[in-house]
Parts: C-alpha cells; structure tokens; sequence
C-alpha cells in the first residue's frame, strides 16, 4: 500500500488522506472520496494521463501496419490489441483464419495470460491478501511463491517470444497470421515448461484459496466473449447474464463510451444499462463450462461453483485461467502440424471491420473503416479498462458505504484492494492513482 | 547470445535463426551482462537500448549485451545468470539536469526510490533488483548507469543532452566492463 498522507486541519472536522502514488497498478490517475458523516459525498476515479490519440495515429496508415501500431499501446497485453486488430482487418476483407494459424493465435494468447495473470495474481495483488505494501516485503517471508511466480512469468514470455519474436510487442504477428511459424519442433520444446507451469498454477489455487476474501458479492452485468466449442479467446458473441447476446459488429448499437470531465480516458457504458464488468470474473461466470478438464476440476476444489460475484474471488478465477491456459497450450502443441503458409494473403477492399478478443483483464473491441486501398479512414479502439471504470467506480462506492466504520488507512488500503480486483491498466485506458479520501 | 530485441522491426531475424529462441539457448550461460533497458521508441527512454546497441560490435565476445524491457522475470533471471549485470536505464529524479549520468552500485544498499524509470505495473529495473537481493538471487555486481532523462515522445530521438551522457555512460563502460572481464592475475608465488 502507498504511504498516506495525513493532514487534519486545525478544528478537527475534516479529515483528508492524500496517497500520492498508488502502488501495484498501471498508469497514473486518482482517486477522491469526500465522506460527509456516514454518506458519500463524492466518489470518483480521476484519470490525468494525457490522451495517448492513437486512435487519431492510425488514421491514414495501411491496414498492415495496425497490428504493430497498436501492440506499442501496452507493455502487458499487446497480443490482444495485435489479435483484436488482426480479426477486424480480416473481417473488412472478408478472410477467415482458421487451421494451425488460428492455433498458434490461441497459443499466443495462451502466453500472454500466463504471463499476465502470473505477475497480476502473486506479484501484485496476493500482497494485499498477505498484508505487505508490496512483492518485495512479501518475498522475505514467501520467497517460495515469488520464485514460482517469476518462474510462470518466464514460461508465460517464453510462449509470446517463441510464437511472437519477442515477449514485449511481438513482431511476428501480422494480418492474415505470421511472418514465420514455428516448427513442431520448437513447439515441444515448450512442452515440459508447460506442464510444470499447470501444475503450478493448480498449487497457486490451493494456495490462494486459504485466503481470507472480504465478504462482498456484487450484482454485476458481467460482458464476455461466447463461443459454441471454446473458453473464449479470440472470437464469439458477445454475451452478458442480463440477456446481451450480440454479433461484435454490433457493439456501438449497445455500449457508448462518454467523455467525463474528471477523467482522460472515456467510460464505456451499456446504453440503457450504465456500469458492466468485464475480465476473468465475466468470462468464468458466463463460460466456465468451457474450461478445460484440470482447470474445470481446479475451479471445483476451489469451491467457485456456477457463479463468482466476490470480486476478490477474481484471484481465484485467475488461477484457474492459468491453468486453463496452460492445458490449452498443450493441446495446441499437442496438435499442431505446420501450415503451408505463415499466413493467408489478405486484399485490402473498402470496408468496416471489427474484432473483439479477451485480454487478460477483459474485452479489447476495435473497429475500423478501410477505403479500397486498404487505408485506414476510421479506427476506434475500447480497452478493457475503460469499459471497467465506472463499475470499479461502483464498487467503491458500495464497498465504502458499508465500511465507514474503518480507520482512513484499513479503508485506503481495502480500497486500493478493490481497485486492483480489477487489474486495471490505466495506460492502456487512455497513468499513477492518487487516493484521496475527506470526511467531513 | 539471444537478443530479445533483434532490432526494432527486423522480423528477418526470426526466420534468419530458427532455433534460437528455444528455452535450452536462452538460459544466460555468459558470467557478465550489459543490459539495455527502455523503449527504443519514446525519446529519451530510448538511452539504455541505444547505448548496447553501440557497444555490441565492440566488447569482446563472450559479454552478453542485451536489450530487455523491464520485464521482471527476464531482468531476475538475468541478473541470477551472470556474475556481473551492468543496466543502462533512463530515469527522472527530478534532482539532475537532464543527460546527467548517475552511477549507482546496487550491492551497496538498497536503491533509492525514482533512481529507476518506473515502467509497467510499478514494476521496473529498481523493483527487479529489490526483489532478486531478498530471493539471494542479486549477483556480485551490479552497477546501474541511470541517465536523467527528461522527454518521452513517440517516435522521437533522444534529446542531445541525453545522447551526450550516453556518451559518457559507453566510455564508463568499455572501462568498468574490461576491469570486470580482465582475468586475475595468477596468484604470486608464496614467499619461502
């Protein structure tokens, strides 16, 4: 947890607490609540870093560039802006990936996960459940946790770099599939890695789940990608447990993203609905019969049943998706025969595209408008961040409302907690958080 | 030794060495690593990357030089492999004007906060090193050459003050660097 300020002014009536910089998320923004007796006056999430106009960069460039483009957009997940891309440009092209190349798609996603959910789950938020400030003060007293956390990282990058070039911004990725695609050779030599990577992410379960999780349960509109055969990764419907059941194309029909003052990035909403969740929770709760065998029985022993609406539960439901991830990547491997071609040839013809794919911490919806040139005229890109902030919003407010009874610092420190239920990248939204909470 | 960053953009290399990502090849076998931090593309972050990538012709083979991102699992496994880490990163103390060069040895304390640009979820080249002395997994050296750095845009060079102390940081390095890998003179012959 950030170190607080505290300043109480001279008559007592108002507390404020000032945290200049909030650990263990990314991207910079603040938080203020003002608690006026026992009722929230004010609650909301401010986000400062500058507009990173990457949608206005990718105006004017050719559709092949995009995928590389918007993979500079996160450091932690750019194989979901590469594949969310990717797929849209297909889609105005009218071309359909599927085969081996589709696989290897999977496969990368499959590391990127890891790798993500590896660093999220023990690096990041396991502290708070632990009660150290940080990964580092946790390590002295669990360094056998933190060395399988890096060691799962590691395996997670493996996978991005050898299907993807390099683990940061993958270079090998393109519209239509890969520049080159690996033998099966190389493929295998991921496979003992692999394996010990599932069951450690099984033993990460077992572990998280002695965890003492705050009772909450939130009656969220959860938004996920559905797919017939597959826990989804890159493609489906899109679907929500309040009866959402859409084509991707028609996105823009049922959210809106609103420019708020307070804030740099924009809140995406469900036009009637307002808030809605997405990430590991959603796809768990609309798609866990899809998870892989081991993954499935390690949801089970976990107790996670139909439904998760804990959002400290997400924990769990990340462990879960690394196992899953980890089996899914076996099976790739297991399968895979080398396509004749690294990728389809794709013609550029006037159109609109778009491609929804799962990101570790929910869903990444882009669209574009090519001319026949296969220019770039519109782009539009919705990260999962955005389309999470009012609901952590949300959150917080429920969650504060029923804890007033806290110190400044138990309630700093739970809230800031919350806040990371959601893996939140703020970068990718639009940087820091800064928590400040007044009582009056 | 593997590059993570063959060059900005150079897909050739994937296909040009087939093999040469497989984990076997990628453990670090090389005792001493010069490591490149930042992004190659955000101006000023660009110093530790351009620094290795000026020196890799130069220091004598069997140094690894590597550009990383600050990736934490890659930057500890790193610095578990190698006896002797040299990182080149941009930072921002905001106490130095920038292209000021700050020499910092990592096995003499633990590293004051901002002396490290803090990159992707909070974790950067500081956390790493933090975390790699309380797993015992911290190497004998550790030397970090921090350039104040003060721009960041997309698709821009460093600024010249940075490029000047990157300057200074590469003549730092070709001699600390051959002090490391120079071999110890034998041991003297015992007086009788």
């Amino acid at each position: 947890m950030s170190t607080p300020r505290t300043e109480t002014p001279g008559n007592g009536s108002t507390r404020r607490i000032a945290v200049d910089y909030l650990a263990r998320v990314e991207g910079e923004g603040a938080m203020y609540i003002k608690i006026l007796g026992d009722h929230i006056e004010h609650l909301e999430l401010k986000i400062f870093e500058p507009p990173r106009f990457f949608e206005a960069f990718l105006r004017g460039r050719h559709m092949g560039e995009a995928v590389d483009i918007t993979a500079r957009i996160c450091g932690i997940c750019p194989v979901a802006y590469q594949m969310s891309s990717a797929h849209a440009m297909e889609m105005a092209c009218g071309v359909r990936v599927n085969g081996p190349i589709r696989d290897l798609r999977r496969l990368i996603y499959c590391g990127e996960w890891i790798e993500s959910h590896g660093l999220h789950t023990f690096m990041l938020h396991l502290p708070d459940f632990l009660g150290y400030p940080s990964a580092i003060d946790m390590a002295k007293d669990y360094p056998n946790e933190v060395n399988m956390a890096l060691r799962l990282k590691k395996i997670g990058n493996s996978v991005v770099n050898l299907i993807g070039g390099r683990e940061i911004h993958p270079i090998n990725l393109r519209v239509g599939g890969f520049y080159r695609v690996p033998t099966k050779r190389e493929l295998r030599s991921l496979v003992d890695d692999l394996q010990w990577a599932r069951d450690a992410a099984v033993q990460s379960v077992r572990f998280f789940q002695a965890l003492e999780f705050p009772e909450i349960e939130l009656a969220y509109e959860v938004v996920a990608l559905r797919h017939p055969e597959e826990y989804p990764f890159n493609e489906g419907r899109l679907i929500s447990n309040k009866g959402l059941d859409i084509d991707i194309r028609e996105f823009n029909d049922h959210f809106v993203e609103q420019h708020v003052e307070r804030s740099n990035a924009l809140h995406c909403v469900h036009r009637r609905r307002g808030a809605y969740h997405v990430g590991p929770l959603a796809r768990y709760n609309l798609n866990h019969e899809q998870l892989l065998p081991t993954a499935r029985e390690t949801a089970r022993d976990a107790g996670l049943g139909d439904g998760v609406w804990n959002p400290y539960r997400s924990l769990l439901v990340r462990g879960v998706e690394m196992v899953h991830a980890c089996e899914e990547a076996l099976r790739i491997i297991g399968e895979y025969e080398m396509p004749d071609a690294p990728a389809l040839d794709v013609h550029p013809q006037a159109g609109v595209g778009h491609g929804c794919t799962e990101a570790p911490r929910g869903i990444l919806y882009h669209r574009y408008r090519l001319d026949e040139q296969g220019v770039i005229r519109e782009a539009q890109i919705v990260p999962p961040t955005s389309q999470n902030q009012r609901q952590i919003e949300d959150d917080l407010r429920v969650f504060v409302e029923h804890n007033l009874a806290l110190s400044d610092e138990q309630l700093q420190w739970q809230c800031e907690q919350m806040i990371r239920n959601y893996d939140p990248c703020i970068s990718c939204a639009t940087h820091f958080l800064k928590l400040e909470i007044e009582r009056e | 030794m593997r590059d993570t960053f063959p060059e900005t953009g150079d897909r050739t290399g994937i296909a040009r060495v087939p093999g040469h990502m497989t984990p076997a090849s990628r453990e670090p076998t090389r005792r001493i690593a010069v490591v490149g931090v930042g992004n190659p593309e955000r101006g000023d972050d660009a110093a530790g990357c351009l620094v290795v990538r000026r020196l890799r012709s130069e220091l004598p083979p069997g140094i690894a030089v590597l550009q990383q991102s600050a990736d934490v699992a890659e930057l500890i496994q790193t610095l578990a492999g190698h006896h002797a880490v040299f990182i080149i990163d941009a930072v921002q103390t905001g106490t130095a004007q920038p292209g000021h060069v700050h020499r910092i040895d990592a096995q003499a304390g633990p590293l004051p906060a901002g002396c490290s640009d803090v990159s992707t979820h909070g974790f950067g080249v500081r956390e790493a090193i933090e975390l790699a002395r309380t797993l015992g997994r911290l190497p004998p050296t550790v030397v970090i050459f921090g350039i104040e750095v003060a721009e960041f845009t997309l698709g821009r060079p460093p600024t010249n003050a940075v490029a000047a102390g990157m300057e200074r940081v590469i003549d730092a390095l070709r001699a600390e660097v051959g002090t490391v890998a120079r071999p110890r003179p034998p041991c003297p012959e015992p007086s009788r």
